[in-house]
């Protein structure tokens, strides 16, 4: 196809035919076919139909698709759309059409748009907000068509709320306090009783739940909020559904990142330190000690390294080389005491020598030659190692270099 | 946004394979081979999220599936998309293609695989999702099947379309084409 550029052109105007024609069959299936081809040639070719196809007055489908077709554009070729201050208000507007699925490739749009130029686009967190709303206090039922096992507008909420990810929180305070209240119902709905004993329907009502916890943490200043939101990714922790373990514990990462609720993530250290030993799937383990990772501070460091140490003799060889790392940087940092930091390190060289990397050893060097007073115990240490009847050979060079200082 | 959507058998053998970005037939094989190699050893009860291989691109990516009797469907996914999200997608397209075929089998992906492919373009386009409201989707379905029982000249069959493809300097032989007769044919 590309190497033929006389078809091309061919192509290109035969699209361009179709998109001004006035069968919205013939607009839908061109815009189908520039997406699907969706190379730079396209992109530059139809930069002014295919806004135009937006604000035009034409039906719902035609628009939705055009919307997803410019989407896919930006994508391939961000500098050959441009979009004046008119334009970008209408699309802007897109966020309150009545029609959802135009409402929802619309927010797709401005997602994409708001990454490369935020600026330009404040103007949607107010509409964003409002529609989100608007969604959240009406009942499932107005939303017929798009009410999927008793959650409405799915994917709008989940698109709305990524889409606020991109800003901070909203200065403006009665925005702000609309947001916020909406998020408050998102958790309260988190705690009615199942509509259904499907997975479906839990599977929807969480997937809302998460990406309102994400916003939480991404706006990261309402405390009580947050605390909320700890709670529930807590009792998600116990849940028998396997995904929303292994979702609960990544957002519960970037919780414990934040100030406002560190000590709250603090609180489920044993539920997690079970997950790890109890957890079936290598990818949930994973997540675990991740989460273990940034939830550790100088008052637990002992304990997580210790739990830590204990998995790494039975962990899966693929992430042994990350954990590795992890305890050398969590005992490095938070020790108290170096002997105890010693007595880590060489354990971890005992247990995961193939693992440990050059730079690891070398730290553990310098924390010896440069503190006098371990010095001895360093040696007493390194050469019970030795007694080992089978040493791996980065703890050879280290006892070697300790034992013939010292 | 959606990278591929595989869909295979519990052998390996692939039913549905759609990539939204260009890889050489060669890479897109190696692609399955190695997408059924993650998700196939994996027991029941373990989550429907893995990272994905190296071949699809690394750490952004996720491969999202779910296992139905003798089928597994596999959507690759980057960060952009909720993963609760895409599982659900799944499920929705499953119970599209289940009223579209009534009571779904493995052998209705075999013998309709345009049909199954105008469903998927109904629900995702270019790799983004456009349309999850599953009444929508089979009401589209079923006028496109009430058209093509009236065309049946115009989309006799393959050969015709590829002759139409031939001839693409005339505008109108365009226009009574069918776009995915077209894709199938220029994408690869």
């Amino acid at each position: 196809m590309n190497s033929n550029i006389e078809m091309k052109q061919l192509i290109i105007q035969n699209i361009r035919n179709d998109i001004q024609s006035q069968n919205p069959i013939f607009i839908n299936l061109a815009l189908q076919c520039v997406v699907n081809i969706g190379d730079k040639e396209m992109a530059a070719a139809f930069t002014n139909e295919i806004p135009r196809l937006l604000y035009q007055d034409i039906i719902d489908s035609v628009k939705q698709s055009a919307a997803l077709c410019l989407l896919r554009l930006h994508r391939t070729s961000p500098e050959s759309l441009h979009l004046n201050t008119e334009r970008t208000g209408r699309i802007i507007h897109l966020l309150n059409h009545q029609h959802l699925g135009t409402a929802t490739s619309a927010v797709s749009l401005i997602d994409a748009l708001v990454k490369r130029n935020p600026d330009e686009y404040k103007g949607c967190i107010s509409l964003a907000v409002s529609r989100l709303s608007k969604i959240v206090t009406s009942s499932y039922t107005d939303f017929q068509d798009y009410t999927y096992y008793f959650v409405s507008a799915l994917w709008l909420c989940v698109k709305l709320l990524r889409l606020l990810q991109n800003y901070p929180s909203p200065d403006d305070r009665s925005i702000r306090s609309r947001l916020n209240e909406c998020l408050d119902i998102m958790l309260n709905k988190a705690q009615e009783p199942l509509k259904s004993k499907k997975v479906q329907h839990s599977n929807i009502r969480n997937a809302v739940l998460f990406e309102a916890i994400n916003l939480i943490i991404h706006m990261d200043c309402e405390s009580t909020l947050l605390v909320r939101a700890c709670n529930q990714l807590g009792q998600f922790l116990q849940n028998r559904e396997t995904n929303l373990r292994y979702l609960a514990l990544e957002s519960m990462c970037l919780l414990a990142t934040s100030e406002f609720s560190h000590e709250a993530v603090k609180k489920h250290q044993e539920t997690v330190i079970n997950a790890l030993k109890s957890e079936r799937d290598v990818g949930v383990r994973q997540r675990a000690v991740d989460l273990l990772y940034a939830m550790c501070d100088r008052s637990n460091a002992q304990d997580i390294v210790q739990e830590m140490l204990t998995y790494l003799e039975t962990a899966d060889y693929t992430i042994r080389e990350e954990m590795v790392l992890k305890i050398a940087i969590l005992s490095g940092k938070y020790a108290i005491d170096y002997k105890w930091y010693l007595d880590v390190m060489l354990k971890l060289i005992r247990i995961a020598g193939d693992f440990v990397s050059e730079e690891v050893w070398y730290h553990v060097i310098q924390v010896v030659v440069n503190r006098n007073d371990v010095q001895s115990y360093a040696a007493k240490i390194a050469f019970e190692a030795l007694q080992a009847p089978a040493c791996h050979e980065n703890m050879v060079k280290v006892a070697r270099y300790i034992l013939g200082e010292y | 946004m959606i990278k591929a959507i595989l869909v295979f058998n519990n052998s390996a053998k692939p039913r549905l394979i759609k990539f939204f970005e260009h890889y050489p037939e060669e890479i897109q094989q190696q692609i399955v081979r190695e997408t059924y190699q993650l998700v196939s050893k994996r027991d029941e009860n373990v989550c429907n999220f893995l990272e994905g291989g190296t071949l699809i691109g690394g750490n952004d990516y996720r491969l999202i599936y779910r296992h139905y009797a003798t089928l597994y469907f596999i959507f690759c996914v980057d960060s952009s998309e909720s993963e609760l999200g895409i599982l659900d997608l799944i499920q929705v397209f499953v119970e599209t293609l289940d009223k579209c075929f009534e009571n779904v089998c493995e052998l209705d992906l075999i013998f309709h695989v345009d049909k199954v492919h105008y469903i998927l373009q109904e629900m995702c386009l270019g790799g983004m999702v456009l349309e999850t409201n599953m009444n929508e989707i089979v009401a589209r379905f079923d006028e496109q099947s009430k058209l093509e029982k009236q065309e049946a000249g115009i989309t006799a069959g393959p050969t015709k379309a590829m002759t139409a493809l031939k001839e693409m300097n005339l505008p109108q032989k365009i226009k009574d084409m069918k776009l995915s007769d077209l894709n199938l044919n220029i994408r690869f």
